[in-house]
């Protein structure tokens, strides 16, 4: 229970590897046994991948009939004590949503993977996007909070994967991470480490299955006791309470309150040149990459130019960035969609946002973000 | 160091596995390596392009923007992606299948690809591999015994005849 150390099931040492087999790789490595899935474009080879690795480690594998009957086996093989996970694209994932919501209401950790392409519908499958960020978070429906992570490289890919169990288990809710069709496709070199730091829920019988602390302890099917899981409002024994305002209302404050009173460990970030930067540069996913570039170009021109690498998505880091836009005389956002990011930015920021979108299904490109950037400055 | 590479052709020419190849070996070599590619849904028989960034440093971004090269199987999809080589690279085409424009951008260096693997081997398949065999001549970064390996484990089936092609190709671009 708990912090463990988990070791890779490849050797430690540089690998050239694509962004899909990376997340499947993390997601043995942090203790992923089960996986169920319905093969979709562009995340068809985490799948792949997994099945891969589960030969080694004796993990579980069932193709499921589509991606409603995907979710619904993967809290049941949370439930059953093992480590879950799917991965889809925009199409399975507005599929998955309503069984998200059961995975939230349950208390069920699991990771669903989503690789981003352009949508809306089935769009075009082979091309990126970043179109995912806001269904990510309000998708299903209901007076909800969730965990939304992000990667920007192969090696990204691994890590937070690994994260994304870590989290999911350490907080008992699902965890949605969120890759793009370039970011899963991309083969770049990726570091493997001797061991790696996982988190496995807590099941010391301390509390009911749905009470008496913020995050309770999580029994199993099989454990001897009498076990109720219900996606209706219930009370800390999990028995149906549909009538009880008073009860609903504690669960539902309980379950965002594990999330926003964590948050700010949640949250996560990487930096480049912000301390002095009097333009900040907020992205993620393959756009951040592109942004990397970009800053870089600035810098060597004199511009103090800074990035924000978001690594957590959801909860958002509201408080940090209204913090920065005091300090910074603009903030740009790039993003493959129509400003999903910069809409939250724009709530709390105290100096201009400008967003810059791109949404024909070609990845942003340095030079794009320069042009746009020279637009405004 | 760094060096982007583009490959375009259509789809089942072997377009992304040269690029894969590619990366591979440059990542044995010791350097980072990124590898991309567009393709559409019906891969077979589309406009395909593979890139390759190699590189001593991290890269930024795995996408190619000022190709160093451009090793084109097709006249549609060279016109396409032609516009991601710099001024100053270098073309290799498949002379076998086209001839790209005098006044398009690039020095050009014409290998007949196609024609030589039906030649040498009785089939098509090979010419991405002596394309690929043409391009190692010109990473002097990346020692010959880096791309063998890359072509021992990147296939399960002719390891043989694609060594062959790879030495042919690398031949060629030497003369």
């Amino acid at each position: 229970m708990g912090n463990i150390k988990v070791t890779p099931v490849v050797s430690p040492g540089r690998y050239l590897m694509s962004g899909n087999e990376a997340c499947a790789l993390g997601a043995v490595t942090a203790g992923c046994r089960f996986f169920a899935g319905y093969p979709i474009t562009p995340a068809s080879d985490i799948m792949t991948s997994v099945i891969k690795y589960f030969a080694e480690v004796d993990g579980k594998f069932i193709q499921m009939e589509d991606e409603i009957g995907s979710m619904a086996a993967l809290i049941g093989g949370s439930w059953g004590g093992i480590k879950s996970m799917t991965a889809t694209s925009g199409p399975g994932l507005s599929l998955m949503l309503e069984n998200i919501g059961l995975a939230i209401m349950t208390e069920t950790p699991c990771v669903v993977v989503d690789v981003q392409r352009s949508g809306p519908s089935t769009g075009q499958a082979t091309k990126v996007s970043q179109g995912d960020v806001l269904q990510s978070r309000w998708g299903t429906h209901g007076i909800h909070n969730n965990i939304v992570l992000a990667a920007h490289s192969v090696q990204s890919a691994f890590e937070q994967t690994i994260k994304a169990f870590n989290i999911s288990e350490q907080y008992r809710v699902p965890v949605i991470l969120l890759l793009d069709e370039t970011v899963s496709h991309a083969r770049e070199t990726l570091d493997i480490a001797q061991e790696y730091e996982a988190f496995n829920r807590e099941n010391k019988g301390e509390t009911p299955p749905f009470g008496g602390r913020l995050v309770p302890d999580m029994p199993k099917f099989g454990d001897g006791k009498k076990l109720m899981i219900t996606g209706s409002t219930h009370d800390e024994n999990g028995i149906r309470k549909t009538a009880d305002n008073d009860a609903h209302e504690k669960l539902v404050n309980r379950l965002n309150d594990k999330i926003e009173k964590n948050s700010s460990k949640i949250e996560d970030w990487d930096e480049y040149m912000m301390n002095d930067a009097e333009y900040l540069f907020i992205s993620f996913g393959i756009s951040a990459r592109s942004t990397l570039s970009s800053v870089k170009a600035l810098r060597e021109e004199g511009i103090k130019a800074g990035l924000m690498t978001l690594n957590t998505i959801w909860p958002f880091p509201y408080k940090t960035i209204k913090a920065l836009s005091l300090k910074v005389k603009d903030i740009f956002v790039p993003e493959l969609n129509m400003g999903q990011i910069a809409g939250e930015v724009k709530k709390i920021s105290k100096c201009p946002v400008y967003g810059i979108n791109k949404i024909n299904s070609e990845p942003l490109y340095p030079s794009e973000i320069i042009r746009e950037f020279r637009s405004v400055i | 160091m760094k060096k982007e590479v583009i490959f375009t052709g259509i789809g089942g020419q072997g377009i992304v596995k040269s690029a894969v190849l590619l990366a591979e070996a440059g990542m044995l070599a010791g350097l980072y390596a990124a590898q991309t590619a567009r393709y559409d849904a019906a891969a077979r028989g589309a406009i395909t392009e593979g890139e390759t960034i190699l590189s001593s440093d991290v890269i930024d971004f795995p996408h190619v923007h000022d190709g160093d090269i451009h090793a084109a199987f097709n006249l549609a999809a060279f016109e396409k992606y032609n516009k991601y080589l710099k001024a100053d690279g270098v073309v290799i085409y498949d002379s076998s299948i086209f001839v790209p424009a005098e006044d398009s951008k690039g020095s050009k260096m014409p290998i007949a690809a196609t024609e030589l693997s039906l030649e040498k081997f009785n089939m098509p398949g090979l010419a991405n591999i002596i394309m690929l065999g043409a391009i190692s001549h010109l990473f002097k970064e990346i020692e010959k015994r880096h791309f063998i390996n890359a072509i021992e484990t990147g296939f399960k089936r002719y390891i043989k005849e694609n060594l062959q092609a790879f030495a042919l190709g690398r031949e060629l671009a030497s003369r």
